[in-house]
């Protein structure tokens, strides 16, 4: 199994054992009055939005006796003159202020989750809100930033990562990452390959012009590899779902599905290439596929066809993209170039306006290796 | 029991779910929450009981955004009619009644209560990605059934969760202090932990 049959996971236990034995009973983090302050004042945050960062204290006491509408009682205290106006208060059971001040914040990370854990001593806990709703809490003098098995940092690279709506931001990110050697060398055939190639297909010719005249082959089966760098790329510079490629009920699948954080919309990334790649013996050229028809209209008729597919189905389907690797060896004009709504056939042509043809992704092979 | 009597029980369910979740913040809830949370409630229940699911009346299949139940819509639309809620079937819904809460046993508003915090700490807007990486929902997408979502004692979830308390047994000297429902708060706190770092 995953976990007890894990060395890695039962050390991490153990070097964590004290943290799991604090959250689990310490008399205060396992009990419903703080997992709901801590739920209530994340809420509060995401609700009144603000750019300033604020203190929270109150005693476990008071925390034990939380009222029972904690959440209209925050939602009062977020917008109360006193709360708006000073960076630090003292509530009680109610979440009225009891006391308050401005004092400024040390400057500097370390310094001021010192500042804030030396504050959580007497039994008083300290939360602190962060304007991206990251709740941390401070108590008995200690730090509480990171969960068990995640930590404060990873979440605020997490919290910054981008969202769907930003989607065509992150691949125009990502075609500066296709220029560089290290992404676009593993979609090309490597030059101890092609050196194979020529001496087995044409050793008579001059091996040079040929290396030259073919650095542009790509490996055998490139969908795969274009699919999954891609894929990851999304996955890691964005705040969304990735899902593993849907099946239609006619069995064809979508290369890459992505829905919002929370579930609602869904978009898909059908992946396309033109250009060359080499034969699985690797002795020959192996397909060749060029912007006509491979793309237009072959490829526009399809993403529409699996846009009416996925709506059929009652697929909050948003948008259906096309993207397009472009490892042509001559740099020619977009595959996108001419695309219309009469690419599609007319029972389709209602679902035009959800396609998008992203503009290509040039690989090019400029220093092989 | 018949389909009325089944459709009242989930009315009362949803309000109280509904009412439970204003309790830690979330005024509104959206409908595919509501199914999400039904089915985290249905799948986790039997780790912390031993007596019958309190849940077993709903049937949940795969669909692209999460389980569904179609008790748990029909419930919706029911109480959205009748204005005991406010919002639409596919957006978000709140009360504007209180007519069924907490008309349900102690046991299973404390089970409400036990999933609805450990949810809280990370959001609403976090639902999803737990639904996504749920072991037993994971399996159902896998091989892609279109049928009900297994939730009985055998189901992957509870393998996994099982499988996690026995490592936290075998490595700690005394576990006694960790409850049931601390393991499912730490089993999400460790699932949060592998969805904010992509692994």
């Amino acid at each position: 199994m995953k976990f007890s049959d894990n060395p890695q996971f039962k050390g991490y236990l153990a070097e964590k054992k004290q943290d799991i034995y604090q959250r689990t009973s310490d008399g205060v983090q396992e009990t419903e009055p703080f997992q709901r302050l801590l739920s209530i004042l994340a809420e509060c945050r995401r609700k009144v939005e603000e750019q300033d960062f604020r203190l929270i204290l109150i005693s476990k006491e008071d925390l034990s006796r939380l009222c029972f509408d904690a959440d209209t009682k925050a939602m009062n205290l977020f917008r109360n003159a006193t709360f708006l106006t000073n960076r630090t208060v003292l509530v009680g059971s109610d979440l009225t202020i009891q006391n308050s001040n401005n004092d400024p914040f040390p400057d500097g990370d370390n310094d001021a989750r010192r500042f804030f854990a030396s504050l959580a001593t007497n039994d008083m806990v300290v939360f602190h809100v962060a304007p991206n709703a990251m709740v941390h809490f401070f108590m008995d003098g200690n730090d509480y930033g990171d969960g068990i098995f995640y930590t404060r940092d990873s979440l605020t690279r997490y919290e910054e990562r981008r969202t769907i709506e930003q989607l065509r931001e992150v691949l125009d990110e990502y075609r500066i990452e296709l220029t560089r050697q290290n992404t676009y060398l593993k979609f090309f055939v490597t030059k101890s390959a092609l050196r194979a190639f020529h001496s087995l297909a044409c050793p008579e010719k001059d091996e040079r012009t040929f290396l030259e005249n073919h650095k542009h082959l790509l490996n055998n089966k490139p969908e795969e590899l274009f699919r999954e760098d891609i894929r990851n790329y999304i996955k890691n510079h964005m705040k969304i779902v990735v899902t593993r490629e849907e099946t239609l009920e006619n069995l064809d699948r979508l290369d890459i599905e992505l829905t919002d954080e929370d579930g609602q919309d869904l978009y898909f990334i059908e992946i396309k290439w033109v250009g060359e790649s080499i034969g699985l013996s690797g002795d020959r050229p192996g397909k060749e596929f060029k912007a006509q028809p491979r793309i237009k209209p072959d490829a526009v008729k399809q993403v529409v066809g699996y846009i009416d597919e996925l709506l059929k189905e009652d697929k909050n389907v948003k948008i259906g993209y096309l993207a397009v690797f472009d490892a042509r060896k001559e740099d020619l004009e977009d595959t996108g170039t001419g695309i219309s709504e009469s690419d599609v056939p007319e029972n389709l042509r209602k679902h035009f306006h959800r396609f998008v043809k992203l503009p290509d992704f040039r690989v090019k092979n400029i220093n092989p290796r | 029991m018949s389909n009325k009597e089944e459709l009242m029980l989930a009315n009362a369910d949803i309000m109280t779910i509904i009412a439970h979740a204003k309790r830690i913040g979330w005024d509104s809830v959206s409908t595919n929450t509501l199914q999400r949370v039904v089915y985290l409630m249905k799948v986790l229940y039997s780790f912390c009981h031993s007596d019958e699911n309190e849940f077993v009346q709903y049937h949940f299949s795969v669909t692209v955004f999460g389980p569904y139940s179609d008790l748990v819509y029909k419930s919706l639309a029911f109480l959205l009619s009748s204005q005991r809620l406010l919002g639409d079937l596919d957006g978000e819904v709140r009360l504007n009644s209180s007519d069924g809460i907490d008309s349900i046993s102690e046991d299973k508003k404390k089970w409400m209560d036990v999933i609805l915090l450990i949810l809280g700490k990370y959001g609403e807007s976090k639902v999803f990605s737990f639904i996504v990486n749920d072991p037993q929902y994971d399996q159902a997408v896998k091989a892609n059934i279109s049928s009900e979502i297994n939730t009985d004692l055998e189901n992957d979830t509870l393998k996994v969760l099982n499988d996690f308390k026995k490592a936290f047994e075998e490595t700690l000297t005394d576990t006694s202090t960790i409850s049931e429902e601390e393991y499912i708060s730490l089993y999400f706190d460790y699932l949060f932990g592998q969805i904010i770092e992509k692994k």
